[in-house]
């Protein structure tokens, strides 16, 4: 038995390399789409982007200051670079489109505030880009309402330091006397007081409740990828060897196999051990390059390696049933290419999960492949270890041996062999 | 030898072949003729074990070909009718691995490699693929693949369907040799021509019925020595029938529009006579061809058909 599916393996491997192209095509196509995914990506470790802002201090006062300050500051520092220009400089870079938004606060803005007049600030965007002017826009009217609030506790206080910065004498150094700097930390007690109930976190009942932290946050955009793409490549790899039954079979060398002392089995398992030989190794050039790529550490690379060839012995399995069930060789190729697409688009080998929506994914998970795919990606990225292939190896082992038994039940009726 | 008993197989309502038995002997040539679509292709299916017979048993060097399979699968090689070769893979290792299906290995399975090679004349052309080769060296090649493990028994399918006159010379000439050798070779053929001129035995087969068996001379003495007349032109069957009553010894095989077919002992003295009484209905005679009693003329006599319909 052995020695017949050896032979037919031998046979079926020779006849595989002989194909070169299909096997390059096997390994590049998802190679390439991984590299394309990747550099959109910026492969995870490009810095965020920020937005240019450009501002027109017209005003030059303490209160237009305190604006400029606050937008480099905190978090919003880290997504809004603000720049101060003129206007004529302002204009142009803003017609050329080096930046995302000039704001221009206008003469008496500072006093406009501390008399609670009105004031106009003007936010002219660029219409060139979409995602960064609406951050500032956002940002821009939160730090309005901000100073609105400021005002409204601290005002007098701020008039006082505005009036003193304004009465400054050309050249002087010394902002504040020691008697100011004194009645103004008293005053801003004070204020702070008559909110403390408001301010003070001890004041407020909080229940701390973390929510668990959602699958793929602060993970590597393109290592959520890499996972897939493999699948990705297995799935061509077993459309492309399942087509091998229809190809024999119209040769003819299938139904004069049958006819020779080789028992079925023997076919059928040659077809399998060279099968699984190709994919063993499809899968073992893929992970070797993602690890490469990655950096991931190599004690994860057998046991990936093997999961996956696992994984594309049932694909394999799938893509064999349907081609032995097709009527024709033309109907075969149109029923695992209908097959495929969704198996990769939800899946999980082409969009990850983690892209889904919630109900998509579910249905994905339930897939051959998503099943497959999501033990791998407990394994390698979210710390499911051994035991997450382990728990899951005889559930494919099972899948793979109940469609190669359907494949053997309908290979010797699509021979054309004992009717 | 290859046995088969009262073979029956039936594909639904269908029966395609019903009730045929025949002994095929080792070193002999036992043919299979029939017009297209009689039973042949189906017959050897049945020998190969491809096709379960309905009923009726058939064996293989004493095998019996369902229950004991791999056995006669063993001894047996077939040269299937349409070509069966891997394109993939060169002439040689094609044959390697036909010959490694039938357990060749080794030093043995190359030495029989490159003998085959040679009988098969493609040894400058081994490590080419065959789908550079021409039509005949495919029909080559293939029938190689059949004889590459030395069977004991052979089946050909028709093997010279669409062959070159060069090829199909050289594949006969095989064929004999396989022979010579000892081998069982059963040949379906729709030829009559290289079914006279090949085989010892034949039966002749039709609607999946034997409709005659024997050797070439038990075949002929079917005929009797009745020369086949062949007659082309305008004719009016009923008016023919009615002419050629009252004529003792002349068989009318087949009457058209167009054709009149007669069989007649010693029918070359006896023109002048067939030809008047085909004037006296009033036929208008274009050609005539004189045979001498063949295959053709046999299967004529049986079906009242030409072998070729």
């Amino acid at each position: 038995m052995i020695h017949g599916a050896l032979h037919c393996a031998n046979k079926e491997l020779r006849v595989r390399l002989r194909d070169r192209w299909a096997l390059v095509m096997w390994f590049l196509v998802p190679l390439t789409i991984g590299g394309m995914i990747t550099a959109l990506s910026g492969g995870g470790d490009q810095p965020q982007p920020t937005a240019e802002l450009l501002v027109l201090d017209e005003d030059d006062s303490f209160l237009s200051g305190l604006v400029l300050n606050a937008l480099n500051q905190g978090e919003g520092g880290q997504l809004i670079k603000a720049k101060s220009v003129t206007r004529a400089a302002g204009e142009a870079l803003i017609e050329a489109g080096k930046a995302s938004a000039l704001l221009i606060i206008p003469v008496g803005f500072g006093d406009a505030v501390l008399n609670e007049t009105p004031s106009k600030l003007e936010l002219i965007t660029n219409p060139a880009q979409q995602i960064l002017p609406g951050i500032i826009e956002e940002f821009v009217s939160v730090l309005t309402d901000g100073v609105f609030y400021l005002h409204r506790v601290f005002g007098d206080e701020i008039k006082m330091i505005a009036a003193q910065i304004d009465s400054l004498p050309q050249g002087e150094t010394e902002l504040f006397a020691d008697a100011m700097i004194a009645e103004l930390s008293v005053s801003f007690n004070e204020a702070i007081e008559t909110i403390v109930e408001y301010l003070d976190p001890l004041a407020l009942d909080l229940a701390e409740d973390e929510p668990a932290e959602e699958e793929g946050a602060g993970l590597n955009f393109a290592m959520i990828f890499f996972p897939g793409i493999i699948y990705m490549g297995l799935l061509f790899a077993s459309q492309g060897l399942s087509d091998s039954f229809w190809k024999e079979r119209d040769a003819g060398t299938l139904r004069r196999t049958l006819v020779s002392p080789l028992t079925l089995g023997e076919i059928f398992l040659g077809k399998l051990l060279a099968g699984a030989g190709f994919l063993f190794l499809l899968s073992a050039a893929m992970t070797t390059v993602g690890f490469l790529y990655h950096g991931i550490s190599l004690v994860n690379w057998m046991p990936m390696v093997l999961w996956l060839t696992l994984s594309g012995v049932v694909l394999y399995g799938l893509m064999a049933l349907l081609q032995l069930v097709a009527p024709t060789r033309s109907s075969a190729s149109l029923f695992t290419s209908i097959l495929i697409f969704p198996l990769m688009m939800i899946g999980g080998a082409f969009f990850p999960f983690e892209a889904l929506p919630d109900w998509l994914a579910a249905i994905g998970r339930w897939f051959p492949n998503g099943y497959l795919l999501e033990q791998l990606k407990s394994f390698l990225i979210y710390d499911g270890g051994l035991t997450a292939l382990a728990s899951a190896f005889p559930y494919a082992l099972t899948m793979a041996v109940i469609l190669w038994l359907l494949c053997a039940w309908r290979l010797r009726a699509f021979a054309g062999g004992t009717q | 030898m290859i046995e088969v008993s009262e073979l029956r197989k039936q594909f639904g309502q269908l029966v395609a072949v019903e009730d045929v038995s025949f002994t095929a002997p080792g070193g002999q040539i036992f043919g299979l003729l029939g017009p297209n679509g009689a039973g042949k292709s189906t017959t050897i299916n049945c020998i190969a074990g491809l096709l379960t017979p309905t009923s009726g048993s058939v064996s293989v060097l004493g095998h019996n070909v369902v229950s004991d399979p791999i056995a006669a699968r063993r001894r047996l090689g077939i040269v299937p009718q349409e070509l069966a070769l891997y394109e993939d893979l060169s002439a040689r290792e094609n044959l390697k691995f036909w010959g490694g299906a039938y357990g060749l290995k080794g030093k043995e399975l190359d030495g029989r490699v490159n003998t085959v090679l040679g009988q098969i004349g493609l040894q400058d052309r081994a490590d080419d693929s065959p789908e550079k080769y021409s039509g005949g060296m495919k029909r080559r090649l293939n029938f190689g693949c059949g004889i590459v493990h030395q069977p004991d028994v052979l089946l050909l399918d028709e093997p010279t369907v669409g062959v070159d006159p060069q090829s199909r010379e050289r594949l006969l000439q095989q064929v004999r040799d396989q022979v010579a050798g000892g081998t069982c070779v059963l040949y379906t053929t729709h030829y009559m021509e290289e079914a006279e001129t090949l085989c010892d035995q034949l039966a002749i087969i039709d609607h999946g019925k034997v409709i005659a068996q024997g050797n070439m001379e038990q075949l002929r003495s079917m005929m009797g020595e009745r020369d086949v007349l062949r007659v082309s032109g305008s004719f009016n069957e009923e008016a023919v029938r009615k002419s050629f009553s009252s004529l003792n010894e002349v068989d009318l095989l087949n009457v058209e529009a167009d054709m009149v077919q007669l069989a007649a002992e010693q029918a070359t003295r006896r023109l002048p006579e067939l030809l008047n009484a085909l004037a006296g209905a009033g036929a208008e005679i274009h050609e005539t061809t004189l045979a001498r009693p063949n295959l053709e003329s046999l299967f004529l006599r049986l079906t009242g058909k030409a072998l070729r319909e």
